[in-house]
């Protein structure tokens, strides 16, 4: 039924000529064979059986962001760092107004460290009103409490840079990046305001 | 970095007519400093398209990645858009449709002790550290559809892959990964999730001192153990980082 017929490393030697232009990765015959010690016979057999567990692919209906996207449609307004817990070290943009905190992909911010404390979809939001230049944190009506400075978030409270997030076993250390100094709609009056003695 | 005992890779059937995953490491010596490539993709696509879409995305990506460019990040999504337009131009040559043929992608850049990735679709990249399995990537798939009336719930279909079409999603992170001693970074094919996170962490865990090619035919044969009778093509491809080694 199964076979691990596959038994060395698949090494691909790189060409020293530039990836060209007229070159084609395809043959008439087929890929480029870049393995000698796989059998092409065992692999390339035609005919695919419907199968219910393969993958298939859909397409998002709505405008999903293109992948090299200008940043500006979503600009950095600060980050939050993992201090505690799995993911330790690592960081994570907070953007412009409402962003939602899970474990899933799904959610602008998305802390996909196995932590099962942390809800899949939107346990909390991060939220940064450019017009006031203010950060929040608040509740979405999960069943996961979160908590800012070790106080349980139950209505939405305003956050300060420095100050720590924790959801389930992780602890967040929030910081600001937009704010009273600077904001995005104005950077270069913001660099200006540099502090001026009269 | 030495073939099986650094860096490895292993694959298996499964209970599929074909091995629609294809892989490949490619080292580069860079006078000293040297860099190791990874591509694994996962194909999807009748007639033989499944296995020529991740074969032409290994081989572009790791043909065509710009090791001069001074932004790496940068240099792996081009590679990535040039692998799926190579795949468009493909699927055109044969007269396919739109979609017909398609396949996931992991792009891995390890130099200098630093792990650099981009990703699209479902194929799974992880980083064993201090015992611990975590995910690195976004996995690009829908939530599981519920049937009305409670039937089976149909699998999480995959939302992101390279078709030469459009790229939905593209995990690219900004910021390099620092390895530390002892890291073992694991890339797959979907075909791993047949076995349960913790299991692979604990096969890691008892047999972290194994050459890499070991651990991988250790993780393969512990896949083909639950003889599943529609196992999915797998892939397995094992870095480990052991500067002292380097």
């Amino acid at each position: 039924m199964s076979d691990s017929e596959y038994t060395k490393t698949k090494l691909i030697q790189r060409s020293d000529m530039p990836w060209g232009t007229d070159k084609p990765a395809v043959s008439d015959d087929g890929p480029t064979k870049k393995m000698p010690d796989r059998d092409p016979t065992e692999i390339q057999r035609p005919g695919q059986s419907e199968d219910s567990n393969k993958t298939v692919l859909v397409r998002p209906s709505g405008d999903a962001a293109p992948p090299a996207s200008d940043p500006m449609s979503n600009p950095v307004a600060g980050w939050l760092v993992i201090i505690k817990g799995p993911g330790k070290g690592a960081s994570v943009q907070v953007g412009y107004q409402v962003n939602s905190i899970g474990r899933h992909a799904s959610n602008s911010i998305s802390l996909n460290y196995n932590d099962t404390g942390i809800s899949r979809e939107n346990h909390a939001e991060i939220i940064y009103d450019s017009m006031n230049r203010k950060f929040y944190a608040g509740r979405t009506g999960g069943r996961n409490l979160t908590y800012v400075n070790g106080n349980p978030v139950l209505q939405s409270v305003e956050l300060k840079s420095g100050d720590k997030i924790q959801l389930g076993g992780t602890v967040l250390r929030f910081v600001a990046f937009c704010g009273e100094d600077f904001n995005w709609e104005a950077p270069e009056e913001s660099a200006a305001e540099e502090p001026k003695k009269e | 970095m030495i073939p099986e005992v650094t860096f490895a890779g292993r694959q298996m059937r499964g209970g599929r007519e074909n091995q629609e995953d294809s892989y490949g490491f490619c080292l580069v010596e860079n006078g000293g400093d040297p860099i190791l490539l990874l591509a694994l993709a996962d194909g999807m696509g009748g007639h033989e398209r499944g296995e020529v879409a991740s074969e032409i995305a290994v081989s572009s990506f790791i043909q065509s990645l710009d090791l001069q460019a001074p932004n790496v990040r940068r240099a792996l999504i081009d590679a990535v858009l040039e692998a799926n337009s190579r795949i468009g131009a493909e699927n055109e040559r044969r007269g396919g449709l739109p979609d017909e043929m398609g396949t996931t992608m992991v792009g891995v850049y390890v130099r200098g002790g630093q792990l650099q990735w981009v990703s699209v679709g479902d194929s799974p990249l992880f980083l064993f550290r201090s015992g611990t399995l975590r995910r690195l990537n976004e996995e690009h798939v829908s939530a599981p559809i519920e049937s009305p009336g409670g039937g089976p719930r149909k699998p999480p279909m995959l939302i992101s892959a390279l078709t030469g079409g459009e790229i939905h999603r593209m995990d690219a992170p900004v910021h390099p990964s620092v390895l530390q001693a002892g890291d073992i970074v694991i890339c797959a094919s979907d075909g791993i999730n047949s076995i349960e996170l913790k299991r692979i962490a604990a096969k890691l865990e008892i047999q972290a001192d194994l050459p890499a090619a070991a651990l991988a035919e250790s993780l393969v044969a512990a896949v083909d153990a639950e003889r599943k009778s529609r196992q999915d093509n797998l892939t397995i491809a094992i870095v480990k980082h052991a500067p002292s080694l380097a």
